[in-house]
């Protein structure tokens, strides 16, 4: 039991969604699929923060709700400190799984409810999972520290129409934080906000991570962001990893086709910068398609025969830590 | 010559508690075949300003003082009729934000296209469905797609049709507000690509409203930075990114996230705009910006260089304000 040093494994863990359009399909028995993860296999340890980075519809989200045991996997299994966590039934344990982990949302504006006061949305975590009362002012106030909201007893009496995006979004990562997590997944933290406080959450959110020593999943489509909160970045393309490495290494020495024209394609504040086009074609495909061999072929430039009939295993090439999933990286 | 000009415009919203100053005194010029950003936070009035241009803000929204003129005609004294009748869609045309989400779900496209083009452009049918290919043909969508539902494309495409849409008329004007912002990074350097191609291809004029520095560091030539309803600081591109007099401006530029660059942290402007209702007397960005003086309390002069202008006291010592602006102690207020 007790083995491994990873606080977080995935072992070949898949979710399918069922989306039978019509009577015929569910008749036929010819059901078509959305692979949304698709054999993900991955550790995290103790500390780490990792990016999941990749476009709508690859997979993200569903990988975020798989780690809070919100869905069940249709197949493979996921630890959390070596206890599968989809095999969890008696409460106790759910809580005290509960307990260790946290999740930010991406949308601070309907994450919270609108007619508790911020001192009500505080305490909630604390009375659902059972932290003991005299506490409660403390935790309270120490994780408003944290989150950088001074004047905290103007906050704690007004409701979320009252504050502003940011400010609210601070609210949300202070909910998450105030139990001391040991886990926090962040799903898109900031794209709903404004440039110029976007820096600040981020900002607030690296210093909890330093200070609190949780390991964090930063899931985002945003490369450029990715960079400022995580060491290790994990690109998905279409429910399956493609790239996993240190982000710098992912940034200035992308292996995987994909990764190359996603690096290529972020856009930088510079005005000299490359207009040349981008070496991949077409569209995301449909998500029900099947494949035979590497997903990515039809749109990438390097593709041979290999490509569209062996499935490339997610190998280890270039530096040490640096993985990608391709024939000719 | 300029083809579209904005002069000392002024855009209230009227409740009966309150007026919000949504645009206060803008004036810009578009050149033609030029592509301006027009770049803001949220409620900065952007959106607002841009479509003040088409004539389709909402009721509330009252024009306060100044004009807009195309080629030299007074579009505000203008009535209603012959607005619709003259501009909206031939001279100017409008890709809203979310242009996604603006077709209508229960028509084909082809059916979409054609209203635009015979009852605005008095096409026949069968001319218009021949025009409708060939804008098909122009922003990159195979024909046969036309009689498809807005629900079998994707977003990238969705937009692609709202542009296609936005050309039918041969506008020489196209106002999009926010077109890539829902968009995964490759499609919105395709969009992108796309806006180029058409504006070199046509010799359109493109109004670009977005809030991301860097859509606007990619594609355009001249940037207006605008903060709560008033336009700070107009220039080209380059020399407002790299030499940015307004300290709003140079907050902006530290707050972007930039995949090349090696710091390890981002630089927040503390703070929120203020409320639009009850704007501060004197400069609207004193009460965030790090290097306010007394003098702020007064109402800034705009000045105006050969090609740039920009509304701040201490314009003149911007070298020294943008070597302070680099630093983080500079925006953040240690407790």
């Amino acid at each position: 039991m007790n083995n491994s040093k990873f606080i977080l494994e995935f072992n070949n863990v898949s979710k399918f969604y069922d989306v039978s359009r019509n009577l015929k399909e569910i008749l036929s028995g010819t059901k078509p699929q959305v692979k949304a993860v698709e054999n993900v296999s991955f550790q995290i340890s103790q500390g780490e923060s990792v990016g999941i980075l990749g476009e709508s519809g690859c997979g993200k989200t569903t990988l975020a709700k798989l780690i809070l045991n919100l869905l069940k996997p249709t197949q493979g299994q996921i630890f959390f400190e070596d206890i599968e966590i989809n095999k969890l039934t008696e409460r106790k344990k759910i809580i005290d799984y509960k307990k260790k982990l946290q999740f930010i949302f991406q949308n601070p504006y309907d994450s919270l409810n609108p007619r508790f006061s911020i001192k009500e949305i505080l305490l909630e975590p604390l009375k659902s999972l059972g932290f003991e009362k005299i506490k409660y002012d403390e935790m309270i106030s120490s994780v408003m520290r944290l989150v950088k909201l001074k004047n905290q007893e103007e906050y704690l009496h007004k409701y979320p129409h009252e504050l502003s995006g940011g400010q609210l979004q601070r609210i949300v990562l202070a909910r998450a934080l105030i139990i001391s997590p040991k886990f926090v997944v962040a799903d898109e933290p900031v794209s709903m906000l404004d440039v110029s406080v976007r820096a600040g959450i981020l900002n607030a959110f690296n210093e909890a991570k330093s200070k609190m020593n949780f390991t964090a999943i930063y899931i985002s489509h945003d490369l450029a962001l990715v960079k400022y909160v995580c060491e290790r970045t994990i690109v998905m393309y279409l429910g399956s990893i493609v790239e996993d490495g240190p982000t710098d290494e992912v940034i200035r020495n992308p292996l995987h086709p994909y990764t190359k024209a996603l690096v290529k394609a972020v856009p930088v504040p510079h005005v000299n910068q490359s207009h040349e086009p981008l070496p991949i074609k077409g569209n995301i495909p449909d998500a029900t398609k099947v494949y035979k061999g590497c997903k990515f072929a039809d749109r990438c430039p390097q593709a041979k025969e290999i490509c569209f009939n062996d499935n490339p295993k997610l190998e280890t090439k270039g530096q040490i830590m640096h993985k990608t999933a391709c024939h000719f990286a | 010559m300029s083809i579209l000009e904005i002069e000392n415009l002024s855009i209230h919203y009227v409740s009966k508690t309150s007026t919000v100053k949504a645009v206060e005194s803008a004036s810009l010029k578009l050149l033609e075949g030029e592509l301006l950003g027009i770049v803001g936070e949220s409620g900065c009035g952007k959106t607002t300003l841009a479509r003040s241009i088409m004539g389709v803000n909402p009721q509330a929204a009252e024009i306060n003082s100044g004009q807009i003129y195309f080629e030299g005609n007074p579009l505000l004294k203008t009535s209603k009729k012959d607005f619709v009748e003259d501009y909206r869609w031939k001279k100017i045309s409008f890709i809203p934000q979310s242009a996604m989400n603006s077709l209508d779900p229960v028509y084909r496209i082809i059916d979409q296209m054609r209203e635009i083009l015979v009852i605005r452009g008095r096409l026949s049918k069968k001319d218009a469905d021949h025009r409708s290919e060939e804008l098909f043909h122009l922003v990159g969508i195979d024909i046969k797609r036309l009689r498809d539902f807005p629900h079998q494309f994707s977003g990238g495409m969705k937009q692609r049709v709202a542009i296609a849409m936005a050309l039918a008329l041969n506008p020489k004007i196209i106002i999009a507000d926010e077109p890539v912002t829902a968009l995964d990074v490759i499609v919105q350097r395709q969009i992108l690509d796309l806006f180029n191609e058409l504006r070199e291809k046509l010799n359109l004029s493109i109004i670009l409203v977005t809030h991301d520095v860097s859509v606007v560091a990619y594609i355009c030539q001249k940037v207006a930075v605008m903060y709560a309803g008033e336009i700070v600081e107009m220039g080209p591109v380059a020399s407002i990114l790299e030499e940015p007099q307004h300290p709003y401006t140079m907050g902006l530029n530290n707050a972007f996230p930039d995949l090349q660059s090696n710091d390890d942290f981002l630089v927040p402007i503390e703070g929120s705009p203020p409320n639009l209702a009850y704007p501060p007397t004197g400069c609207r960005f004193k009460e965030r910006c790090p290097f306010s003086i007394k003098k702020c309390d007064e109402k800034p002069i705009r000045s105006f260089t050969s090609e740039k202008e920009v509304i701040c006291w201490r314009a003149d010592e911007s070298k020294e304000l943008q070597n302070e602006s680099k630093k983080l102690t500079t925006w953040i207020v240690n407790e």
